[in-house]
C-alpha cells in the first residue's frame, strides 16, 4: 500500500470532493437558471447529509435483520422507508450492471493458465522440453567454441 | 437525463463518510456504488425542485432562499432541515408563502398551465 494521503488529513472533516458536486450541479442544472455560491455549498451540505441518512437508515434495516453486512438490499429498502421509492428502479439497475462488471473481473483473473487447456503434467512435461531444448542449445555452443583453442570463455580476442 | 454522463462520486471516499458513524460496520462492495446512485438521482431532485422555486419567483439564479422555500415545503427533504435553518428568507418574489403556492399551482397545472401564463401557447391566445 502506498502512503498516498489523498483525502482530507482529518477523518471528522470527511466530505465529498467539492469540484465533483459543484461539477454536477453545472450539468444538472437547466439552461434557464445558474447557481449562486453559497447555495453551492448548502447543496454539498445537503449531499453530505444524504449520506448520513441513507447509510443510517440501511444498517437499522440490516441490524433488524439480525445481519453484519449492510447490502444492497438494505439500501433499496432504506431508500423505500425515507420516501425515495422513485430511485429505486434505477438503483436496481445500477446494482445489476455492478454485478455484470464484477462477474467479468472475476473472469479475467483467471484466464491466463486455463486458456492453454492444458493440464499440470502436460504444463510439466512442456517445461522439462524446453529445458532440454536450451541445455542443447548451450551445449552446441560450447562444443563450436572448442576449434578456437579457448575453453569455456570462447575466444578472448582483443 | 443529463448532458454529460461521466462525472462519477468517489465510491471509496463514499465509505469513508458512512464508516463515520460508528454504528455503521461492514458492508458489501456493491453497498457505496448503490449509494452513488442513489445520491445522483437526490441532486438531480432536489437541482430540479429548487430550480422550480427559482423560476416561480422570475429569478435567474438558484439562492439560499429558494433551498430552504423547498426544503421546508417538501416532506422527504425534512432531514435537511437543520442546514437550511440559518438561511434568511430574503422575500424574493413575494415571500415563501406566494413563491410556494405558484410552484404548487405549477406542478397541479403541468407545463402546459407555465405556458399558457407566459402567452406562448397555441389555440386560443389573444381572448382575455
Amino acid at each position: 500500500m502506498s502512503d498516498y494521503e489523498g483525502g482530507p488529513a482529518n477523518d471528522d472533516d470527511l466530505s465529498l470532493p467539492r469540484a465533483t458536486v459543484y461539477k454536477l450541479i453545472a450539468e444538472m442544472l437547466p439552461d434557464d437558471v445558474a447557481c449562486a455560491k453559497d447555495t453551492r455549498d448548502l447543496l454539498l451540505d445537503c449531499c453530505n447529509e444524504f449520506i448520513h441518512l441513507i447509510a443510517s437508515e440501511s444498517n437499522e434495516i440490516c441490524e433488524k435483520e439480525a445481519k453484519k453486512t449492510i447490502a444492497a438490499e438494505h439500501v433499496l429498502a432504506a431508500l423505500r422507508e425515507l420516501g425515495f421509492e422513485k430511485y429505486v428502479g434505477e438503483v436496481e439497475e445500477a446494482y445489476g450492471e455492478h454485478r455484470q462488471q464484477q462477474t467479468k473481473d472475476r473472469g479475467r483473473k483467471s484466464t491466463k493458465l486455463n486458456r492453454l487447456g492444458l493440464s499440470e503434467e502436460e504444463l510439466l512435461r512442456s517445461q522439462e522440453f524446453l529445458f532440454a531444448q536450451a541445455r542443447m542449445r548451450f551445449q552446441n555452443q560450447a562444443a563450436q567454441g572448442a576449434p578456437d583453442g579457448g575453453g569455456g570463455s570462447g575466444g578472448g580476442s582483443a | 437525463m443529463r448532458k454529460k454522463d461521466k462525472t462519477k462520486f468517489p465510491v471509496a471516499r463514499i465509505k469513508k463518510i458512512m464508516q463515520m458513524d460508528e454504528e455503521v460496520g461492514k458492508m458489501a462492495q456493491a453497498t457505496p456504488v448503490l449509494i452513488s446512485k442513489s445520491l445522483e438521482l437526490f441532486m438531480q431532485s432536489i437541482v430540479d425542485d429548487v430550480s422550480k422555486h427559482a423560476r416561480a419567483c422570475n429569478a435567474r439564479k438558484i439562492s439560499p432562499t429558494h433551498l430552504k422555500r423547498c426544503v421546508e415545503s417538501t416532506e422527504c427533504y425534512d432531514f435537511l432541515k437543520d442546514i437550511v435553518e440559518s438561511v434568511v428568507d430574503d422575500g424574493d418574489g413575494g415571500g415563501a408563502e406566494v413563491c410556494v403556492a405558484k410552484v404548487a399551482e405549477m406542478e397541479e397545472g403541468g407545463v402546459e398551465a407555465q405556458i399558457k401564463s407566459e402567452g406562448l401557447g397555441g389555440g386560443g391566445g389573444g381572448a382575455p
